[in-house]
């Protein structure tokens, strides 16, 4: 079998191998954050957290992109589509989030031409196809997922295709981190880095990140024996009185990243000061379209301008309290509404909807 | 079971198709260029996808993380393997040579 094939990362005896390391190497409680949604998944599937030492705490960041748009960009997005000249291609993820009043699917239901798309640059063949339509994709994401939206403004710009913009939310992890980190109420030791996220950057911002956090962080993967095996490198590392960058996942990440991919983001995007949901602006903690890729830009073309809303209250109503389990302050089962008026079926706060949500992995696996 | 949880079932399965974040690894089985992108058929656990490869030096018969579509990196097999040797030879817990960061 090879060895990047994902059945040997699953193996039992290894997982209990690293318990064990992880278990004779914790003398004193530590608070573990990961910052991406796909780990919190694998937490929650394999019932990790429940293995590890007591006082060994995980801590799930907010690194789920349909978790953390703002319901006023999903208001945007309803708004949108609900248009008769347009086609809303979002990925499936994003059409049960709670805008400040429905959903995506709602509109889909109430008639709005929303599809769903694997890939993004799948909507240069509508664009083309539709040519009296406007194609609008909703384009969220981290780092991971902004090149192929860069791909595909920038070919969409060479065939001339005019008709095809998209509704940017997009969000970049070491600016959240160091927001989160500051934070007084938070108390986060170590971060386990996103592995698919340092694959595109590379590990140089997490180098830097770690220096100027002074603090361990390990680059992990995502299958179960990864995930311990960057809880071991991390530990160790706090037990020693170490700061500093460690990669657990080098299988898939390379020291450069995938230059390409960055190459063709810095082309088309720029950092930018941008809106999380429930915790505000945070500064150059996203991407906007350059001013030269301003026509592919949803929001320009067809978002009027508006006050800019309190964010926190449209973001979180019903006093869910999602931003505070995102920050460590609070764990799913503290929300009244977990499992009763909030379910995967039918979700108040964002981060019961995607899978990879803190409060639906918990929902799905641990309650 | 309600008609109403039938229901709700039935959309999370179809939803879950068409999340955003395919983090498994797939193999590439061929490369083609399909007039707009270097684009490989890949398999991910049996099932075939295509998937834009221009963002990476990919060959068949590699492995790739896949993301939205797009390749964002080509795996190391000999670091895997590196990787899991390790794991597999762990034994003592005192072992100290084991953590290489």
């Amino acid at each position: 079998m090879n060895p990047c094939d994902p059945t040997p990362w699953r193996d039992p005896q290894i997982m209990r191998k690293l318990l064990d390391r992880i278990a004779a190497t914790v003398t004193r409680p530590w608070n573990i954050m990961e910052v991406c949604g796909g780990q919190t998944w694998t937490l929650a599937r394999y019932r990790l957290e429940e293995l590890l030492p007591d006082g060994l705490n995980m801590i799930h960041g907010p690194g789920c992109p349909v978790c953390v748009t703002p319901a006023e960009t999903i208001d945007d997005a309803i708004g949108l589509a609900m248009r008769p000249d347009v086609i809303f291609c979002s990925f499936g993820d994003m059409l049960r989030v709670p805008g400040t009043d429905g959903s995506l699917l709602r509109a889909k239901t109430a008639g709005a031409d929303v599809r769903l798309l694997y890939s993004p640059l799948d909507t240069l063949d509508i664009a083309v196809e539709n040519p009296d339509r406007q194609v609008i994709f909703f384009a969220i994401g981290f780092e991971t997922t902004t090149p192929v939206y860069a791909l595909m403004a920038e070919k969409a710009r060479e065939r001339h295709i005019s008709n095809l913009s998209i509704l940017t939310s997009l969000f970049t992890v070491p600016a959240a981190v160091s927001a989160i980190k500051s934070d007084p109420d938070c108390r986060i030791d170590a971060l386990l880095a996103a592995g698919h996220v340092c694959a595109v950057t590379g590990l140089d911002p997490y180098r830097q990140l770690a220096s100027d956090l002074d603090m361990p962080i390990v680059v992990t993967g995502f299958e179960p024996v990864d995930m311990l095996l960057g809880i071991l490198r991390a530990v160790t590392m706090l037990e020693n009185g170490r700061s500093g960058l460690s990669n657990a996942y080098g299988r898939a990440v390379g020291e450069a990243g995938a230059a390409n991919a960055r190459a063709a983001v810095g082309r088309v995007f720029h950092l930018s000061d941008t809106s999380w949901r429930g915790m505000g602006i945070m500064p150059l903690s996203g991407m906007k379209l350059r001013p030269e890729f301003e026509q592919f830009d949803a929001r320009r073309r067809f978002v009027s301008d508006r006050e800019h809303v309190s964010v926190t209250n449209r973001d979180y109503p019903d006093s869910c309290i999602a931003h505070l389990i995102m920050k460590g302050l609070r764990r799913p089962a503290d929300c009244p509404h977990f499992g009763k008026k909030c379910t995967p079926a039918c979700p108040v706060g964002a981060p019961m909807v995607s899978s990879e949500g803190v409060c639906a992995a918990h929902y799905r696996y641990l309650s | 079971m309600t008609d109403q949880t039938k229901c709700h079932r039935i959309i999370a399965f179809y939803y879950t198709d068409y999340i955003m974040c395919l983090a498994v690894p797939g193999k590439i089985i061929t490369i083609d260029d399909d007039g707009l992108f270097r684009m490989a058929e890949t398999d991910f656990l049996g099932v075939r996808r295509r998937v834009c490869v221009d963002t990476v030096d990919a060959r068949p018969g590699d492995y790739i993380i896949a993301h939205a579509g797009i390749a964002i990196s080509v795996m190391d097999s000999s670091e895997a393997e590196a990787t899991l040797r390790d794991l597999n030879l762990m034994t003592d817990l005192r072992d100290q040579n084991f953590n290489r960061s």
